[in-house]
């Protein structure tokens, strides 16, 4: 079954810097929205850049819609829409003169569909993007990015510096947008309380390297945190343990069947645990 | 269909869904061969991921409530006393599951559950 | 690549607004003025050409405040139509340098009389101005794809003018070096021709020049 998106050990090292993305592996499905979680300088902007192939990348594969990009692949770039963090488009430009813009350069711009958007979003359609707020010009992008009927989403950091009401709106744009079964997102975010909701996959990067990916619902469901007395935790088997963080009076143990240690591990405390908690486990915890 | 999801109640959201339908199904609201909205329209109406009612409607499927088919959706599936009734009985277990954990760990014993479970069962009569 | 030409446009036009405001009522004036000492038209020939080329070349630079350079690149055009577009559009520039010089000239001429020596000094005139606007662009662009981001684009603007001014100024002065002091009709019109072609090529060969530069940058 194809994907819709698939990353196999793409590397980039900068030569000015340590940093590198080292063998990055994910995948998306069609019909699904990921979150691409991880924090500042982990690498997901890099990764995306590298989707995007405005930087080029050292080594492995990227396939959308089961294709390497080249740069003269128009018709697969009409299916992209991209939302990039801050301004997206010069400031001195108002929405009608982006909508003339981007109608020239996608052959899929549908204008009536932007001013839909312009409309819902209480954008004005003649002000320069200038005097928009953050959020204005946020939501302009994404109503831009939508304009041309994509058929894959690409966010980077797209929804921090939003007022949870405009939050609540986009995401909602989101779910409406993946009613196709063949549309799909890619959410890079540090605000996890938004994929709790919506997202169907997330994968988690640190320091230029994926540390997992797995669908929601087994994070929400099968992922847990014990939470043990130190003697509890030396019994524990290796299987069991993700991570384990020892803190003063317990020790958190992340752990990835929860049935499982349920019924292993009867007086212990397990509770369900959230995005965040799995990502500081897996970036602070330690190994056994 | 109104499906009333809670965020903060130790039930898993796809669980919270599969019970209410399971319930309307029981209930009759839910008639033999209705068809239930597509999983995306109803991820989307009430907020949250698609694979969560994904994951709904292949335990209801598993359960033998409803039935999806590709192409046309899902339908409630023909009714089945059988099937409602060992739904009941696993609701029953669950129950008593908690109780007898309850139980256990705070030193009630089991003659004294078995009294107690006697007491509600006859309760109505 | 209309779209891009319409951000190019777009672009162009803020600032270009209030220097073609300002160059047509500086034609009229000048037009106006009685040109016996003609140093007003050749001041404004060589401005205005020059002007207008530069601010095609100026509209880049506004586009570094934001992320449209890299949003640009994500849109179903290539890299070198992106080039080929601030190309194009410096041509353009120029073009409407070309017009307005040409109507005010007219004008002049017309109200005043031909104010020059000889017929073809208005040639010269036209050609120093349309290749150092060529040589211009033709030296601000690979600059610009090598250094882009980090250095002042202001920087290389005055770096590419002074150059083709440099350039041309060389070429004029060989021509003069291989002509003798006194040129011919034919001279003349050869040592034009030769500055337009020479800066044309130049400008071209720039082209992708910057093509497999930008081939190259990562954003």
């Amino acid at each position: 079954m194809e994907h819709i998106l698939e990353l196999k050990e793409v590397s980039k090292a900068y030569r000015k810097s340590d940093f590198k993305l080292d063998k990055v592996s994910f995948r998306l499905p069609y019909g699904a929205i990921m979150g691409f979680v991880g924090e500042n300088g982990a690498g997901k902007t890099t990764t995306i850049d590298c989707i995007l192939n405005t930087i080029r990348k050292d080594g492995g594969d990227i396939l959308l819609f089961g294709k390497e990009m080249t740069d003269e692949d128009k018709a697969m770039k009409e299916n992209i829409g991209i939302v990039y963090d801050g301004d997206n488009f010069p400031d001195y430009l108002n929405p009608m003169r982006l909508s003339d813009i981007m109608g020239g350069l996608y052959k899929q711009w549908d204008n009536g569909l932007f001013l839909d958007y312009l409309k819902r979003f209480n954008l004005p359609g003649k002000k320069k993007i200038k005097t928009f707020s953050r959020g204005m010009t946020m939501k302009l992008a994404i109503a831009a990015a939508l304009a041309h009927r994509p058929k894959l989403l690409i966010l980077d950091e797209a929804t921090s510096g939003l007022d949870p009401v405009m939050r609540d709106e986009i995401l909602e744009v989101f779910l409406e947008f993946v009613q196709e079964e063949e549309h799909s997102i890619l959410l890079s975010s540090h605000i996890t309380s938004d994929l709790e909701k919506i997202a169907d996959y997330i994968t988690f990067i640190h320091e230029g390297r994926i540390i997992l990916t797995a669908s929601k619902n087994e994070l929400a469901y099968e992922y847990g945190i014990m939470r043990c007395r130190e003697s509890q935790f030396k019994e524990m088997d290796k299987e069991d343990v993700v991570a384990f963080r020892k803190r003063d009076f317990q020790t958190d143990v992340l752990t990835a069947d929860t049935k499982r240690a349920r019924s292993k591990y009867r007086d212990v405390v397990i509770d369900r645990v959230s995005i965040d908690e799995i990502m500081v486990m897996l970036v602070k915890g330690e190994r056994i | 269909m109104e499906i009333i999801i809670s965020n903060n109640a130790n039930k898993p959201i796809y669980e919270q869904i599969t019970s209410q339908i399971k319930e309307m199904i029981m209930s009759g609201e839910l008639k033999e061969g209705e068809s239930l909205p597509s999983m995306r329209a109803l991820a989307k109406s009430i907020r949250v991921s698609v694979i969560t009612v994904q994951k709904a409607y292949e335990d209801l499927q598993r359960d033998g409530f409803i039935e999806t088919t590709v192409g046309r959706g899902s339908f409630v599936a023909a009714a089945n006393k059988e099937l409602y009734q060992e739904e009941q009985q696993r609701r029953a277990e669950e129950h008593l599951q908690k109780a007898a954990e309850i139980a256990r760990v705070s030193n009630i014993s089991l003659e004294k559950l078995k009294e107690l479970l006697t007491m509600f069962y006859e309760e109505d009569e | 690549m209309k779209g891009l030409m319409k951000n190019n446009f777009y672009a162009a036009l803020s600032s270009a607004r209030v220097f073609s405001a300002i160059m047509l009522l500086l034609g009229i004036f000048v037009a106006a003025m009685d040109n016996v000492i003609p140093s007003l038209l050749i001041g404004y020939i060589l401005s205005v050409i020059m002007g207008f080329s530069a601010n095609g070349v100026f509209a880049l630079d506004k586009e570094n405040a934001s992320r449209w350079r890299k949003y640009k690149m994500t849109a179903p055009v290539s890299r070198k139509q992106i080039v080929g577009s601030y190309f194009i559009n410096l041509l353009l520039c120029l073009l409407t340098g070309i017009i307005f010089a040409g109507i005010f000239t007219y004008l002049s001429v017309s109200i005043h009389g031909f104010p020059f020596d000889r017929s073809t000094d208005v040639l010269n005139l036209f050609s120093v101005g349309i290749s150092i606007s060529l040589f211009m662009g033709a030296v601000f662009f690979p600059l610009f794809y090598l250094g882009g981001d980090e250095i002042v684009e202001a920087a290389f603007l005055v770096i590419s003018l002074f150059s083709a001014i440099g350039i041309v100024m060389g070429i004029i002065s060989l021509l003069n070096r291989f002509f003798g002091p006194k040129m011919t009709v034919e001279e003349i019109i050869l040592g034009a021709c030769i500055l337009i072609v020479s800066s044309a090529a130049v400008f071209a060969v720039s082209y992708p020049l910057c093509v497999a530069i930008f081939r190259k940058k990562e954003y």
